[in-house]
């Protein structure tokens, strides 16, 4: 359960440059809030700058400036607060190949400081959500790519953190698996928690997110509900994927893309 | 054959030759070869006088049998197989068969010096024996030698079916049928009369064949040729690391539940995060096999030393605390596991915390290995009266293992500077 408020800002990220080389910045002076209760979509195409803003959430790379605050603080002022108030579930399943699902599980409890009673009730539910029962036992190395990602999203949500940084979730989970957890995020949500998740599939970000942040060429194109953007934008009925072309298309002929 | 997988065969070889090489220029720099021949030279010392002292009903068969069996028993394949031949070669598997040959026998010959050098080294030992008593017969070493190496041709070509074989449990079955068999005929062939001998071979040999036409078969079972290259690459690898840098692997990773359990013991709390995840590593991993093999053999010389009473019992503390060293010297890549994982930076836990358990776990590993080599040198000695030398070697090891997390400590924490 979130400690935080519904509408507090739980993830502040402030005038936010940052890339790999001083010299050539991939992300251009980003400004957003996630709050408590609210998934925020982020879309963009590839090389739009979504891994990087998220390797810069995680504290993996070093802002040029800018600052990024995760249950109001910095990575440097308490790293054990920052990184306690996130789970993260990377693009591609990142698995301790000797561990078992139920061992990788127990691992996040014990990193995440759950007692042995929660740790338990959340296990067995995520099991049983994710139809992973038959496989606790079974080692990383012998799961497939969609069981695997699997693991990743049951790690993350039995830390029951405040933010959820999330991304591109959907690739290689069946149908059961995408349902089971969009209803799980969407029950996080209700419970205060902040989500945020790249993805490329705008018809989910639509149904789903209360608000999302369009990324191209490093800097934020648009941002709000859909109906902010729709009112931006001037078309009313558009769906996500027509302003998402539009978007791009103008920032491309104004000069300022990718 | 086909030319193109003629060429592209003898390019992976040639490639993985030639990335050898420096390693192996490491080796020489590194003493080796100053040692191997000091070994040779009092190997050849004490060999000369064990035979001297060989009884008249020693076991020489069984010895012999216990010797040659892992020479014909291992049978390794190099097929230069990746990953990314079930895309690239798989679509060309018709005219694969060339290219498999080549790598039979590529291997096959080293398979049939060894097995020869095997015997030929313990043959003096048979000639020590007189004629057995029952059968009144001393064996030849000429149809000996022509047995082994027949045996050893048959055995590889065994392994090439038992590769093929599409169900793991039947695999281990005929695994196990074929050490079973390769027992029995290496000792009847060293203790009985050679017709008798192949008299038995034959039926023996059909036996397994027709057991393995049994169970179900893939004409090329692709991922695990890959899968066996990727160990075979990786032992490679991890040898030369004794003696150089090498580039990092990927683990492999066995389940070793009757090792494994220990981590589930380790309680629920945030501080014993990593010590639970390197517990399972070392578990898992071929660190802990790699260990559990050096303790196996180092607890045997203990004893045999030991129990001989040599030096007062000086050569089996000796060996005990040179077993724990080289097994420290293994153990010490624990604390450089886990470095370049995201979840190091994702988990809420302080970095010191990653080191420290991964020194705690190594500890502890070591003193298992200590108490192990060291019941196996000392009880012998002890029960034999001698006491210096095991109290002296439980001070040593107790010193070497109390002391060793700092200096493991220390050591990583100026590699990740470096970093």
């Amino acid at each position: 359960m979130s400690e935080f408020q519904a509408g507090a800002e739980v993830l502040q990220v402030k005038g936010l440059t940052g890339g790999y080389s001083p010299r050539r910045p991939v992300l251009h002076e980003l400004d957003f809030t996630v709050r408590a209760g609210e998934m925020m979509g982020l879309i963009g195409l590839n090389g739009a700058g979504k891994s990087t803003t998220v390797k810069h959430l995680l504290g993996l790379m070093a802002p040029h400036r800018g600052e990024v605050k995760i249950g109001g603080t910095t990575l440097e002022a308490d790293p054990e607060r920052y990184r306690g108030s996130y789970a993260y579930v990377p693009e591609a399943p990142v698995l301790f190949e000797e561990l078992t699902v139920e061992e990788h599980l127990r691992l996040t409890a014990m990193a995440y400081g759950l007692d042995e009673k929660r740790y338990a009730e959340r296990r067995d539910r995520l099991l049983e959500e994710f139809r992973m029962g038959p496989k606790r036992g079974a080692r990383a190395a012998h799961l497939s790519k969609g069981m695997k990602q699997k693991v990743m999203l049951m790690n993350a949500l039995l830390a029951q953190p405040a933010l959820y940084i999330i991304d591109e979730p959907f690739l290689g989970l069946d149908p059961l698996g995408i349902r089971s957890l969009l209803d799980r995020l969407t029950e996080e949500r209700a419970k205060g928690a902040a989500i945020l998740m790249s993805t490329h599939i705008l018809s989910t970000v639509e149904t789903y997110c209360d608000r999302f942040m369009l990324l191209h060429g490093g800097r934020i194109r648009e941002m709000g509900t859909m109906d902010e953007v729709r009112m931006s934008r001037g078309a009313e009925g558009d769906t996500l994927e027509e302003i998402f072309y539009r978007v791009v298309e103008e920032s491309d002929a104004d000069g300022r893309g990718a | 054959m086909d030319a193109g997988l003629d060429r592209e065969w003898r390019r992976r070889a040639l490639a993985f030759y030639k990335d050898c090489l420096p390693y192996l220029g490491d080796m020489a720099r590194s003493g080796l070869p100053l040692a191997l021949f000091a070994l040779i030279i009092v190997g050849s010392a004490s060999y000369a006088g064990l035979l001297e002292r060989i009884p008249a009903d020693f076991p020489a068969a069984a010895l012999g049998t216990l010797l040659l069996t892992p020479a014909l028993y291992w049978n390794p394949m190099r097929t230069w197989l990746q990953p990314a031949d079930v895309v690239f070669l798989l679509p060309r598997e018709a005219a694969m068969k060339g290219y498999l040959r080549r790598s039979w026998l590529h291997t096959l010959p080293g398979g049939l010096v060894l097995a020869a050098a095997v015997l030929l080294l313990y043959w003096p030992i048979r000639a020590r024996v007189p004629a057995d008593e029952l059968t009144n017969w001393t064996p030849e070493l000429l149809p000996a030698l022509a047995a082994v190496l027949a045996l050893k041709a048959l055995a590889a070509a065994a392994a090439w079916r038992e590769r093929q074989i599409a169900w793991s449990a039947s695999r281990t079955a005929l695994k196990l049928l074929r050490l079973a068999i390769t027992v029995w005929l290496l000792y009847v062939w060293l203790e009985e009369h050679a017709l008798t001998a192949a008299f038995v071979s034959a039926p023996a040999a059909l036996l397994w064949w027709a057991a393995s036409r049994l169970p179900k078969r893939i004409a090329l079972p692709w991922e695990r040729l890959i899968e066996e290259e990727r160990r075979t690459e990786s032992r490679y690898i991890r040898f030369f690391g004794w003696f150089t840098e090498v580039p990092s692997l990927q683990p492999s990773v066995r389940s070793r539940p009757w090792l494994s359990w220990i981590a589930s013991r380790v309680p629920l709390r945030k501080r014993s995060t990593y010590t639970y995840l390197y517990s399972l590593s070392i578990a898992r991993t071929e660190l802990g096999g790699m260990l559990l093999r050096m303790t196996l053999l180092g607890m045997l010389c203990c004893y045999w030393l030991g129990e001989s009473g040599w030096l007062d019992g000086w050569a089996a503390a000796a060996c005990a605390l040179l077993f724990l060293l080289i097994a420290g010297l293994q153990s010490a890549a624990l604390t450089g596991w886990h470095r370049h994982v995201v979840w190091r930076h994702v988990y809420p836990l302080p970095e010191s915390g990653r080191l420290r358990s991964a020194a705690a776990v190594d500890r502890g590993a070591l003193t298992v290995v200590a108490a192990l080599l060291w019941l196996a040198a000392g009880v012998p000695l002890l029960a034999a009266g001698l006491v210096a030398a095991p109290a002296a070697a439980a001070l040593l090891a107790a010193v070497y293992v109390l002391l060793r997390p700092r200096r493991l400590l220390k050591r990583q924490q100026r590699e990740d500077e470096e970093d």
